[in-house]
């Protein structure tokens, strides 16, 4: 009886302290935010600057949460019965994966006065999200071992299909953004469209099979990683990276390529009941704001869309920034890539990933 | 009728409800998942369908997949065994200055995160490092040893070594250290003294430490992808590609199943094995 009793009373001890483990959801505070966005640079950049510019603006603190784009989605998909974050900033793909989902929540453009200042196409029909930044895809090459080897800088996304680059080219895998860019560009390139991507696999397996190919990077770390030890010497990669790295003074310089280099976008997305909806608006107002689209130009090298946005002359060389250099950039039909991507990833595995 | 006493239960409450929470709900809400279908303009559709397993086993891709996750994860427990057991013997031997040296060495790699630990094996395995000029030192330029098998091979190896280690000196142990002295002076030599009293003694700890490394090598991502490569695909580097880049939940839960499947069949088969045969099999 007694030991029954004790029993009890521990059962109930026990459930008490699950329950207190799993207490809901802080309540949620109007003074916090909460973005889920990339590590690396731009992580960096956002808390030891933007954030605390931010706090001291309104008052509001920022909760970054890092991840990869994917994973970050991921989970927003997981969470999406208890939405955790607040504002996910990412690409256009999942801009358009998240939407078609359903896990985005329109803007309340009455709070985001910026929103007006923003260059034509940024806002979105419905205010379903706001396009934040403008990136592009070019390529990145070693200009010591170019210049040790008497080579020009190149100049065309074909080159990395010279012969002289034998062993020198690297590529990331089909998991990441910048080799869907590649195969829908290459597909282009050779006679087919983002619905006909075979004349693009055949072309990346050629490069394979010419032996060209030393390397495959499974994250934008990696890559870095892999151009550090010059396993490769040339590659693909975004604006921002190829331009930090350049900036870090690695001997690394990206270019665009006469074709174009490839533009993709970054959006900004408030979660469909994110926990702080309001505070949300005022950090996408921040984001969105001249001088602040000029800093993460200056600093994390992705393009601003607010029409107000000064850049300094060097950040304004070579980042996607102006009517024509906008309009220098290959545009690619993100719809078609984000509803072929299971098809396109199949297919890469099959092809290229094979031995 | 008899009240069953409540105490024990308790006991095992805390664990079991941990256990029942955090292991068994979860996969049976990925089993459940695994027959769910999917579609990527759609997301998930909550109907019964067989097309994910379906999709894994009517194709010889995949299937070669499953083929080399498991001829990895045989590699890595035969060759954790060849490293681990002569550690194991040696524990038994060494004084407990020498033994607790050697311990925190075999335990070293787990107290790295496994990013670390893998990317430093990049860096010795890749382009101009240390595997690469060892080779050219000894006359074999230009060996590309990053992104094989092999690779994954040493990776997993050096991380798991100590579970085999610890599980087998944990067999040897319970032996009283009168036995090999006793099989010694009836004139075992050392070969005999290994074949026919430590190996069938120490049988359980062998068969432990497999189970246990068989079952983390299959499961292993970040060692396969990043060592590995791009081309060398495991049922873990599909499962987060269709999880991760794709949201295909329902097939990646078709391939956890799989892989779970498996993994349990192969270890019931080999506990199977060691029960029948237990120590007295091994002597002729």
């Amino acid at each position: 009886m007694t030991t029954r009793r004790m029993g009890r009373r521990a059962a109930t001890g026990l459930l008490g302290a699950a329950a207190l483990g799993m207490r809901p959801r802080r309540a949620a505070a109007a003074n916090e935010v909460v973005f889920a966005s990339f590590g690396g640079a731009v992580e960096q950049y956002f808390r030891k600057t933007l954030m605390p510019q931010f706090e001291q603006e309104t008052g509001i603190k920022v909760t970054y949460v890092v991840g990869t784009a994917m994973s970050l989605y991921s989970r927003v998909l997981a969470t999406r019965n208890r939405p955790e974050v607040d504002i996910y900033w990412a690409n256009d793909l999942l801009h358009i994966a998240g939407k078609q989902a359903g896990v985005y929540a329109p803007l309340d453009a009455k709070a985001i006065p910026n929103l007006d200042k923003l260059v034509d196409g940024a806002r979105q029909p419905g205010e379903m999200g706001v396009m934040s930044q403008v990136a592009s895809t070019g390529l990145q090459y070693n200009t010591e071992k170019f210049r040790q080897a008497g080579w020009q800088k190149p100049t065309s996304w074909l080159d990395l299909w010279d012969p002289k680059f034998k062993g020198k080219v690297a590529l990331y895998s089909i998991n990441v953004l910048y080799s869907q860019e590649l195969l829908a560009l290459m597909a282009k390139l050779s006679g087919g469209s983002e619905a006909n991507i075979a004349p693009g696999l055949k072309k990346i397996k050629e490069l394979k099979d010419m032996g060209n190919v030393s390397a495959v990077a499974g994250t934008p770390a990696e890559m870095d990683n892999i151009l550090a030890q010059g396993q490769a010497w040339i590659t693909y990669n975004g604006c921002n990276r190829g331009l930090s790295a350049r900036l870090s003074g690695a001997p690394l310089d990206f270019v665009n390529p006469k074709e174009g280099a490839i533009q993709y976008n970054l959006f900004l997305d408030p979660i469909k009941g994110g926990p702080n909806p309001g505070p949300a608006m005022k950090f996408i107002d921040f984001l969105i704001r001249a001088d602040i689209q000029a800093k993460i130009a200056e600093n994390i090298f992705y393009g601003p869309v607010n029409r107000e946005a000064k850049l300094s002359p060097e950040a304004a060389a070579v980042l996607p920034y102006g009517p024509a250099a906008l309009k220098a950039l290959v545009q690619l039909d993100r719809e078609v890539m984000n509803r072929e991507l299971d098809s396109w990833l199949d297919q890469w595995n099959r092809v290229i990933d094979a031995k | 009728m008899r009240r069953r006493p409540l105490l024990p239960l308790l006991l095992v409450a805390p664990a079991a409800l941990l256990f029942l929470v955090f292991f068994v709900a979860p996969l049976v809400t990925l089993a459940i998942n695994s027959f769910y279908d999917y579609s990527r303009m759609r997301g998930i559709i909550e109907v019964f369908t067989l097309k994910n397993y379906q999709r894994l086993w009517l194709d010889e891709y995949y299937l070669a997949i499953i083929g080399r996750t498991f001829r990895l994860s045989g590699t890595v427990s035969l060759v954790t065994l060849l490293v681990g057991y002569p550690i194991a013997l040696y524990l038994i031997v060494a004084t407990p200055r020498a033994k607790s040296i050697v311990i925190a060495m075999i335990l070293s790699p787990l107290l790295v995160s496994v990013i670390v630990r893998t990317f430093g094996w990049a860096v010795i395995m890749g382009k101009n490092g240390l595997v690469e000029q060892a080779f050219a030192a000894i006359g074999i330029p230009d060996i590309a040893f990053l992104h094989t098998e092999a690779a994954v091979v040493v990776g997993l190896v050096n991380v798991l070594t100590p579970f085999m280690v610890l599980a087998i000196a944990t067999s040897l142990q319970s032996m009283d250290p009168s036995v090999p002295l006793a099989a010694t002076s009836l004139g075992a030599g050392p070969w005999d003294l290994l074949r026919r009293v430590l190996l069938p003694l120490s049988l359980p700890g062998i068969t432990a430490g497999l189970l246990i490394v068989f079952g983390l090598s299959s499961a292993s991502f970040v060692t396969p992808a990043v060592l590995g490569g791009s081309q060398f695909k495991v049922l873990s580097v599909i499962m987060y590609q269709q999880a991760v880049v794709l949201q295909n939940w329902p097939f990646a839960a078709a391939v956890a199943v799989t892989l779970m499947v498996i993994v349990l069949v192969v270890q019931g088969i080999q506990h199977r094995v060691s029960e029948r045969g237990g120590p007295q099999a091994m002597i002729p």
